[in-house]
């Protein structure tokens, strides 16, 4: 149930405070309102983690599939870092 | 994917480099739990190393007593209950369930949300109705329920109350560890539950128990990949935290959601199913709240029921058993007729393995992270 799914926002509703701060986001598709309360600085074209219909993390915007040396690059740091420490 | 397969062969490599060590690591997250038995990616497994499914499906380690509880506050005339969906199949003493038509009673209202903030808009569309949500889910639900109570609050919306039910991972696995009979070397940590709190809460089990602890994603790479950083730690006797989903976990964590859970809610003492009660492993409302607690308000009091004649749920959730090895698996107990949780949840390791088989499609599928 921890299910967290990336998704884009493509608007921001203003929402004056304590009410939560919403934004619309686009989830492949499927579009949902979203609350960003836990989230600083959120703009449009921000990749978000939501869970239960809150953003609970802001996301590298990367496209899908260009990650590949920096991941690969990623995971050679961190064994180095497991094997050496 | 070339990059996934490279990271199978030196999983692979490197547990065969190491002929006298045994690599057994509990998955503490249900989601882990589900993606690898659904990608297959436990039959690319490596001989010596293994995988236990612990206890990481929120609605799993809820209590018989808990689904009691609820079921008789839908019982209630004028209330409207409000769950997430994996709820509404879980079996109550007795094999009643919230989706049973009868189990409602003259209350009859039961509704499925996705957020505790439909569950709110629900309390502000029906002012004449009392509004209970089923508040389960470890530490990366609580902030969203914490900000529906915040909007309650603020708004005056009085007709809307909580059924706690949060529980925190880092006790679960202290009382696992402490336990002494958990026969494994390494925990691989929930990516989601970690983005709320951070690398920090696990840093006892490296420190107290000389347990290494991974925090993991959840696509294919991601998981085998943790699992190579726990491999790499073990053989070389470090114990230590390491976060491998950076693109989604702080060290610190995410301090806001922290800050508006900690308003809201101080740790108790709660059950368990399979694993007893634990010291300050959940979350309850704060006495200044103590109204939007539903347990209170309609004083319906939380009594321990034992488990369903037969059922392993609590064996499965402490790791001391394996689903497909509960004599009632697939054959008493199906997703269609579940007779514990861990058979009922999306994210129940038993649902999951009845689902996929073990092995899954038993092919490892080409995969693209997204992000």
């Amino acid at each position: 149930m921890c299910l967290a799914i990336p998704g884009r926002v493509i608007e921001i509703q203003t929402c004056a405070p304590p009410a939560p701060q919403m934004v619309v986001m686009d989830f492949l598709g499927v579009i949902r309102d979203v609350s960003t309360n836990f989230i600083d600085a959120v703009a449009v074209g921000d990749y978000l983690l939501v869970h239960a219909g809150c953003a609970i993390a802001k996301l590298a915007a990367e496209p899908a599939g260009a990650g590949g040396a920096e991941a690969s690059a990623l995971w050679e740091a961190l064994i180095n870092h497991a094997a050496s420490s | 994917m070339p990059h996934l397969h490279k990271l199978i062969d030196r999983l692979t490599d490197l547990v065969g480099q190491h002929a006298n060590l045994r690599f057994r690591f509990l998955e503490v997250c249900g989601t882990h739990t589900t993606s690898v038995v659904r990608h297959g990616l436990d039959t690319v497994f490596p001989d010596r190393l293994e995988l236990i499914s612990g206890p990481g499906c929120p609605v799993c380690v809820m209590p018989v007593g808990y689904i009691d509880q609820a079921l008789r506050l839908a019982g209630i005339p004028g209330v409207i209950m409000t769950t997430f969906g994996d709820l509404m199949h879980v079996p109550g003493g007795g094999h009643r369930t919230l989706a049973d038509p009868s189990a409602a009673g003259r209350g009859e209202r039961v509704r499925v949300v996705y957020s505790p903030l439909d569950a709110l808009k629900i309390a502000e569309e029906n002012p004449r109705s009392e509004i209970v949500f089923l508040a389960v889910g470890f530490e990366t639900t609580a902030p969203a329920v914490a900000l529906a109570l915040e909007k309650a609050e603020a708004a005056h919306i009085d007709n809307f109350s909580i059924l706690p039910g949060h529980r925190l991972i880092p006790p679960v696995l202290r009382k696992m560890a402490q336990s002494g009979n958990l026969e494994v070397d390494g925990f691989l940590a929930p990516g989601h539950v970690s983005t709320i709190i951070g690398m920090e809460p696990y840093a006892f089990l490296p420190q107290e128990y000389a347990m290494p602890v991974v925090i993991g994603g959840f696509a294919p790479e991601e998981i085998i990949g943790a699992l190579l950083l726990l491999v790499t730690l073990v053989a070389n006797d470090h114990y230590q935290v390491i976060n491998a989903y950076p693109k989604a976990v702080s060290p610190l964590g995410n301090m806001k959601a922290q800050g508006l859970v900690a308003k809201y809610f101080e740790p108790g003492a709660a059950f368990w199913r399979g694993l007893g009660e634990i010291e300050k492993s959940g979350l309850k409302l704060k006495e200044q709240y103590l109204n939007r607690n539903a347990a209170v308000r309609f004083k319906i009091p939380f009594r321990d029921v034992p488990d369903p004649a037969g059922c392993s749920c609590g064996s499965v959730l402490a790791g001391r058993l394996k689903p497909t090895d509960c004599p009632l698996f697939g054959l008493a107990c199906r997703p269609e007729h579940p007779v514990g949780p861990c058979m009922v949840s999306s994210e129940g390791s038993c649902a999951a393995y009845y689902r996929y088989g073990k092995g899954g499609s038993r092919v490892v599928p080409d995969f693209v992270i997204p992000w």
